[in-house]
């Protein structure tokens, strides 16, 4: 009897806290490798480090320099660099396709079983959000009156998230790869919507084989939620919504750590780098396997 | 229930519920088509092309009978590869290296994913235990 308690204590501690660890898994961390530096790869005195350029060991030594943990912080001011690799949507909770929506997702499909040849990141094409929500090798917020910016390392780009009371364009006058987006406060959590895509994008590739990718039409919106819980943690939770494509809402639930030491770096998708990479290492991946 | 049962049952928990961070650092394209055999090659660097999206190097490999095969070896991102201390001198042409990696598939190719580069005096410019991590999809 002692036992059936005791293993029924663990596995209820397990399912109340396994939501947690995959959030974090999937947006936070790098696993150690020998040749890890245990001081920041810096530009010089005074210059900080970039996101994805800390490991753990170099992390944990900022978070302490910085005295991250136990930090004041306003639950209002989410200023900071957040995560280095994004939050990554949970594949697990993919809504059932509608008839178009298959045929989307279909049309995306590989023509290799590898490398996802129709992927646009293979020629630079912008990530467009909210792939850049799920891949961006971190972000940063940056408060104003009357907007708030969301900058990212990936494309080394940004958007605008209107946060003085405009409502989002009913028609608007030209899809963008980013939308466009409002924001405002539900307590201490700030609320951005999105509209107005470019088809184009894709909301992601899908990571659970890397063959296709997730498509979405004008019509889809997207709902995000931030809150900063601690001064070194922010909770992000985004809804998509696109009737088209999706029977039902898609909802990812993650969160992202600050990185007090850092300044986002330059990354640009370079067409002639990626020109040159594809040639000589895609190309051999499309060679194996025909 | 001894009190060792129960440890171990309290390790096993933990262990599935907290698994080390890993394999988050995501690749930029699929690994699938490298094999999962390592290979070991010494030679001499060609190329060593710091850049985005993966940092990647040409080395020289010559077999017994005189033959040189170029063989072109992937990491990660620049990011990526300066947390795990490489930098942009950490190569340079004429270098004499050991390279750890796994190769692809396909018969024939001399393409590889790289796990670890050695100098020739000994030092590790770069040993990846997240490779197995970055293969995965």
């Amino acid at each position: 009897m002692r036992y059936r308690i005791i293993v029924s204590i663990f596995a209820l501690i397990s399912l109340a806290l396994l939501p947690a660890t995959i959030a974090q898994n999937r947006g936070f961390g790098q696993a150690s490798t020998s040749t890890q530096p245990d001081k920041d790869v810096t530009p010089g005195p005074g210059w900080k480090t970039c996101p994805r350029c800390t490991n753990n060991k170099q992390l944990a030594s900022a978070n302490k320099a910085y005295n991250v943990e136990g930090h004041a912080f306003d639950p209002h001011d989410l200023s900071g660099v957040w995560g280095n690799n994004g939050i990554e949507l949970d594949v697990k909770n993919v809504p059932a396709f509608t008839p178009l929506g298959e045929q989307m997702f279909e049309a995306t499909r590989s023509e290799i079983p590898t490398t996802n040849s129709k992927d646009g990141m293979l020629i630079c094409d912008p990530l467009g959000f909210p792939r850049l929500f799920a891949y961006n090798y971190g972000f940063q917020f940056v408060m104003l009156p009357d907007r708030v910016l969301q900058f990212y390392e990936w494309g080394h780009t940004w958007r605008d998230i209107w946060t003085d009371g405009r409502k989002l364009p009913a028609d608007p006058p030209q899809p963008r790869w980013l939308g466009y987006a409002v924001g405002r406060w539900e307590g201490d959590t700030l609320v951005v919507e999105g509209s107005g895509y470019d088809d184009r994008s894709w909301i992601s590739e899908d990571r659970r084989n890397r063959i296709r990718g997730f498509p979405h039409t004008d019509q889809m919106r997207t709902v995000e939620r931030y809150r900063r819980t601690s001064y070194g943690t922010l909770e992000a939770e985004i809804t998509i919504t696109d009737p088209k494509v999706f029977t039902r809402p898609w909802t990812t639930k993650g969160k992202v750590e600050v990185r007090p030491n850092a300044e986002l770096w330059e990354y640009f998708c370079v067409p002639s780098e990626s020109d040159d990479y594809n040639k000589r290492l895609i190309d051999a991946a499309k060679q194996s396997n025909k | 229930m001894t009190l060792r049962r129960a440890f171990l049952l309290a390790v096993l928990t933990l262990v599935t519920v907290f698994p080390p961070l890993s394999g988050v650092v995501l690749a930029h394209h699929s690994r699938a088509h490298y094999g999962n055999e390592e290979s070991t090659t010494k030679g001499v660097v060609l190329e060593y092309k710091w850049r985005n999206p993966h940092v990647f190097i040409v080395w020289a490999v010559k077999d017994q009978s005189g033959k040189t095969t170029q063989w072109i070896g992937e990491m990660a991102s620049l990011t990526s590869m300066i947390a795990d201390g490489m930098t942009k001198d950490s190569l340079k042409m004429g270098d004499e290296i050991t390279v750890v990696a796994f190769p692809s598939k396909n018969p024939g190719s001399a393409e590889a994913l790289i796990k670890k580069i050695t100098k020739a005096d000994g030092t590790v410019v770069i040993d990846n235990s997240r490779v197995p991590n970055l293969r995965a999809p």
